[in-house]
């Protein structure tokens, strides 16, 4: 690829960027969150036309306009968010798109198609139920359908987004070691991360990317996560120990006061998984990080706790009262406050104000209003305030929130569950999608908040960064907590052996 | 009643059948792309007064149906382009849409053929008798002695359930309805889809009305659709966006208002405009009904747009 | 600060070039229809555009027009705040209609200012009542409102016809309707033209604002509109607030039925919606919901009626060609927004 630039609308997400895939080659393309590296490979896939810029395939000048051309040209793409039908099986789901012509209009045969696949199966070592509709499927074996949709259609250069996202430390080793089996076969894959850790054994070469321009390659023997990091930022950065720095320790067994009592809360599991028996105590200025794989029950855990979905039984009490029956709004009231999964989904509301997405949840609250009017002035007041502390970069606080970028729309969410003194904070991923500076500044908000005595619950898909700042950490499966950690006893093995479901100690349910 | 009555009357159930099935095939391979088109009521008139206008002066059923599918196709195309071009909300779109159509059929009729005392008429669609069959003792002259249209309704739905459950063509036109964002990313041409099906589907709408007119009136009026395609809608969803499902809807609903007719020439004790709201209940009640297992393609009434932010 | 307030001016009036050039192209539209029937097009604009300032009369009849069409406007308008489209507005004014003909009719020899408010809340309450039915649909089994609200319409159509040709029927004329109200239940005349009726637009005009826009009602409303899951996640009670404001349309379109029945016709007449409901459909979704701008867009909805009226009177043009004009510009006006919108 040479030279390619892209903009949206008026940011300049790639800037005369080029860079070579060699034959069975594994590149690491590497960067901060929005640095542009999945624009960049979208743009080799065909999903992003470039504004400019050549892409040259086994040296060719090769025009892709779209997946179609990417796929004929054996390039193939996993993206971070599978793109898989959920109500369609495995199988239809690999063999989707792979006809063409008067094929497409005969009677499938799906015998056909099976055989193939299950050789493709045997000969990666690529297991997955064939007539299994896909929605049922765990993030693991959901990947492991995408790769195959790529073996299934011959790919030669095999494109991973994030592919360790959603996976156990132990799933991730699996993944790489069939990376490395692909490379035997030919295969070049790129593996986009900003996760460098990860990857460093495997790739072969790390390409960094930096705010839509390549900063620079590093080869195999020259790599160390430090250097790449720095790249990646642009400066020395050691969150580790700044962050350390501002922890204020705990004695061992000087346990503060409980703040939040979970006793036995079990769920229908209409809204998702299925919570079974949950038990568990949050205690003054303490972060309590969940971990887990995504998708074994701690959202759901999360929004049972604030009151979103009402548990079959079990209780929550909060400083010392019984707010089982309290809806959202009254535990909102009490001082809960909630960062939501995902800001575009359920966390903002993007027809509206920044200012009126600031009091989202607070519209009852003395301070904004009065007789049921709301007293706009003082709410605009508190956004601009907002706007300034977080950096929120917005012209003023009466756009509309869908017109800002993502990470300050996140900017906004997180705002907004600190505008008021908090009590208890549920965090899902806070510092999703956010570049490191504005990751550091929300993680010390975060522990600020706590040495302040304030309880925390946070839920993170980064181990590393939970592993930092938690004082204790659970680990959910399967909509069960498998096991709660304190501080001293963390590890990141025994963390991801039990996010696989496996107890201390032995094998779980 | 007598046996020709009998016969007769469940012969009309088949022809209402044809409208209904139309109409919510259209619904139904729009939604099968991911477009919701709620403009049917409207497409419908304006389909029926175009292909009473074109059979009244030139004769011809097949231009008179081809017009209606025109005036369909016509509609669609500013569907798909407001809609999947554009992509402004596709209920909108719809809705204005159906106000649009509901003016241009009446402006058609009425500027061609003005206000009369009694309005001109056309004969109905010929009815075909198959040799043999319609000598089949009760079932024959019901099933086998109807006009052109009925076996095509019948073949069209046979056919798109083929194109769509049993082909690979189908699955990648299932897939746009579901993720379209994933059938773009496995090369599937989604936008040129969404045109061609939201076109087909507008033509379907054109042409039940079309056969309204030709197969079932004989007239045009300004009430000749009178609520059929809202209760297609119904009937789509009901028949689980499913071809098959949809011509057993079509076939109930059909029958319910034949009921209506009979317990109106009947002289049952209630009030015709009682029995009139019977269907309009019913859809109520069928709604209510498939709304616990309502199956629905899942990208049904998203725009989509390729280099939109995705999270 | 003067920088940021000259942008906005200027964004503004940019806005307002591009929507006018809408606008145009509609009427532009308009204008190719008329010459193909061989009409005379610009006798056609001048008719359309100045009708309703011609003479006092026809003035007053811009605002007998102008009241239903806002009332049902603003109907539609407070379900569109959540997100949901009332297309049953029509139903739940002949529902109002309904209670004021009944109202009127039976209670006789009260005084007005005790038969009037209570017509206009029975009025009020029926548009309640037949919007709730497609409201619990919504809330217990989630039907898709566009469908049962439709559906109502026609329920309603045939409702009427039962009405008007029952008990209190009118035998003496030949169109389905009822007797006449009493005289004290008919709304009082100011001016000698002007009916009372039209004095409730600019009032729930400055209320519904309020509660849109300035309350924690109207804000919830919107956040649930703007957001379902959002609002729901902080506590919102959406599935609850949605089918609220169908019910809350539907009073304020059974009041325009209810102002009809006592301002103008004295009675319930089969067909006295007109096509109301499509216009009012068009004009709100024309103001964004916005109760304020839809004062704007109503009246200005009305002078193409009475113009297309009397184009339909003196050049004999079919009434539909206003439909399709007013169809297409709001078509053109949504167009011009998602060009807007790629353009940025």
């Amino acid at each position: 690829m040479k030279e390619i630039s892209k903009r949206f609308g008026e940011v300049q997400a790639l800037d005369n960027v080029s860079m070579k895939i060699g034959s069975g080659e594994i590149v690491g393309l590497v960067g901060e969150n929005g640095a542009g590296k999945t624009t960049l490979m979208n743009i080799l896939y065909g999903l992003y036309k470039a504004d400019k810029g050549r892409i040259i395939v086994n040296g060719r000048e090769t025009n892709i306009q779209s997946p179609k051309d990417a796929i004929s040209h054996k390039i193939f793409m996993v993206h971070q968010h599978f793109k898989l039908i959920g109500n369609f099986t495995s199988l239809e789901n690999i063999i989707l798109g792979s006809t063409s012509g008067r094929e497409d209009f005969k009677r499938m045969n799906l015998q056909v198609y099976r055989k193939r696949i299950e050789e493709l199966m045997r000969e990666h070592k690529l297991e997955i139920p064939l007539d299994e509709k896909v929605k049922n499927l765990s993030a693991g074996t959901q990947q492991r359908i995408e790769i195959l949709k790529a073996l299934y259609r011959m790919a030669e250069l095999l494109i991973l987004d994030e592919p360790t996202t959603n996976l156990t430390p132990q799933e991730t080793d699996e993944l790489l070691r069939s990376v490395l089996e692909m490379k035997k076969r030919g295969i070049s894959v790129v593996l986009i991360t900003h996760k460098i850790r990860e990857i460093v054994e495997t790739v072969d070469r790390v390409v960094v990317l930096r705010k839509g321009k390549l900063v620079g390659e590093v080869p195999k023997n020259e790599i160390t996560p430090e250097k790449v990091v720095e790249m990646m930022v642009g400066r020395k950065v050691d969150l580790e120990s700044e962050l350390s720095n501002i922890i204020v320790p705990r004695a061992p067994g000087a346990e503060e006061a409980e703040i939040l009592r979970i006793e036995g809360i079990s769920t229908t599991g209409d809204e998702g998984i299925k919570l079974k028996d949950i038990s568990l105590a949050v205690r003054r200025g303490e972060i309590f990080g969940i971990a887990g794989v995504s998708g074994n029950g701690q959202k759901e855990l999360c929004e049972t706790i604030m009151g979103i979905h009402r548990p079959i039984k079990g209780r929550i009490i909060y400083n010392g009262k019984d707010l089982s029956e309290a809806d959202v709004k009254e535990r909102i009231k009490q001082g809960f406050r909630f960062i939501p999964e995902d800001r575009m989904i359920d966390g903002s509301l993007p027809t509206m104000t920044l200012s009126e997405n600031i009091i989202l949840g607070f519209q009852n609250f003395e301070q904004f209003q009065r007789h049921g009017f709301l007293l706009y002035e003082k709410i605009n007041e508190s956004a601009r305030k907002a706007i300034a502390e977080y950096e929120i970069r917005a012209p003023n606080e009466k756009i509309r929130v869908g017109k800002l970028s993502g990470g300050n729309i996140q900017k906004v969410v997180v705002a907004r569950a600190l505008l008021l003194e908090p009590g208890l904070l549920i965090a899902y991923n806070p510092t999703r999608g956010l570049d490191i500076g504005a990751t550091e500044k929300i993680l010390r908000q975060i522990v600020e908040l706590r040495n302040s005595g304030v309880s925390i619950i946070m839920v993170s898909e980064d181990l590393d960064e939970l592993m930092l700042v938690s004082d204790k950490i659970a680990v959910m499966y399967k909509g069960e907590i498998i096991g709660i950690l304190s501080k001293e006893s963390f590890d990141k093995s025994k963390i991801g052996l039990m996010m696989a479901g496996i107890r201390e100690g032995g094998i779980g349910k | 009643m007598n046996y020709a009555e009998l016969t007769s009357l469940l012969g009309y159930i088949l022809v209402l059948m044809v409208p209904y099935s139309l109409a919510s095939m259209g619904i139904m391979v729009g939604g099968r792309v991911g477009v919701f088109n709620v403009s049917t009521e409207g497409v419908m008139l304006s389909g029926a007064s175009a292909a009473f206008l074109v059979t009244y002066f030139s004769g011809s059923y097949t231009l008179g149906i081809l017009s209606g599918i025109g005036v369909g196709l016509l509609i669609g195309l500013m569907m798909t382009f407001f809609a999947n071009k554009l992509k402004i909300d596709q209920f909108i779109v719809g809705i204005l849409l159906y106000i649009f159509a509901t003016g241009f059929g009446s402006l058609l009729y009425k500027e061609i053929i003005g206000i009369t005392l009694y309005p001109p008429k056309v004969n109905l669609l010929p009815k075909i008798k198959i040799p043999l069959l319609s000598q089949i003792p009760y079932l024959g002259p019901i099933l086998f002695n109807q006009d052109a249209i009925v076996y095509i309704t019948i073949l069209i739905a046979l056919l798109l359930y083929y194109l769509l459950f049993k082909t690979s063509f189908g699955l990648k036109i299932r897939s746009i309805g579901e993720n379209p964002r994933a059938a773009d990313a496995l090369g599937i041409n989604v936008f040129l889809m969404r045109h061609i099906f939201t076109l087909i589907g507008s033509a379907l709408m054109g042409m039940a009305g079309a056969y309204l007119a030709l197969g079932f009136t004989g007239i045009y009026t300004n009430t000749i659709v009178s609520g059929r395609g809202w209760i297609s809608i119904a009937i789509t969803i009901f028949g689980r966006w499913n071809p098959l499902w949809i011509l057993v809807g079509a076939l109930l609903f059909a029958g319910v208002e034949v009921l209506v007719y009979t317990l109106q020439a009947m002289e049952v004790s209630l009030p015709y405009q009682v029995l009139m709201m019977l269907p309009f209940i019913i859809t109520l009640l069928i709604l209510i009904y498939t709304s616990r297992k309502a199956e629905m393609p899942a990208a049904l009434g998203k725009p989509y747009d390729r280099e939109s932010f995705e999270e | 600060m003067t920088a940021v307030s000259k942008t906005t001016v200027k964004d503004y009036l940019k806005a307002a070039a591009y929507y006018l050039l809408a606008i145009a192209a509609a009427f532009g539209v308009a204008g190719l229809i008329l010459l193909t029937m061989h009409q005379d097009v610009l006798l056609g604009y001048k008719t359309i555009l100045t009708t309703s300032f011609s003479s006092l009369p026809n003035f007053a009849l811009t605002i007998f027009k102008f009241t239903p069409i806002y009332l049902m406007g603003l109907g539609f308008s407070i379900p569109l705040a959540s997100r949901k489209f009332n297309v049953g507005i029509e139903g739940q004014f002949l529902l109002g209609a309904v209670g004021a003909a009944a109202v009127g009719i039976t209670l006789t020899g009260m005084p007005g200012y005790i038969i009037l408010p209570l017509l206009l809340t029975v009025a009020l309450i029926m548009g309640a009542i037949w919007a709730s039915v497609p409201a619990l649909l919504l809330y217990f089994f989630r039907v898709n409102e566009i469908i049962s609200t439709i559906l109502m319409n026609f329920i309603s159509f045939y409702l009427v016809d039962l009405i008007a040709l029952g008990p209190w029927r009118d035998v003496t004329a030949g169109h389905p309707m009822t007797i006449q109200i009493s005289s004290s239940a008919r709304l009082p005349i100011i001016g000698s033209q002007i009916n009372i009726g039209s004095l409730f637009t600019i009032a729930l005009a400055v209320l519904g604002f309020f509660i849109l826009y300035r309350s924690t009602f109207g804000y919830e409303l919107r956040a649930s509109g703007s957001n379902p899951i959002a609002a729901f996640k902080f506590g919102i009670k959406t599935s609850f607030l949605a089918p609220l404001s169908l019910v809350l349309g539907g009073a304020v379109a059974g009041l325009a039925g209810g102002l009809e029945v006592s301002g103008l016709y004295f009675r319930l007449v089969e067909g006295m919606q007109s096509n109301y409901a499509n216009l009012a459909i068009i004009v709100s979704l024309m103001a964004r919901g916005n109760p304020v701008a839809l004062l704007l867009t109503s009246f200005f909805f009305s002078m193409i009626e009475i113009g297309a009226n009397a184009m339909q009177r003196t050049m004999g043009t079919p009434y539909e060609i206003a439909l399709i004009t007013e169809s297409l510009m709001m078509l053109f006006v949504m167009t011009v927004d998602a060009i807007r919108q790629k353009r940025r």
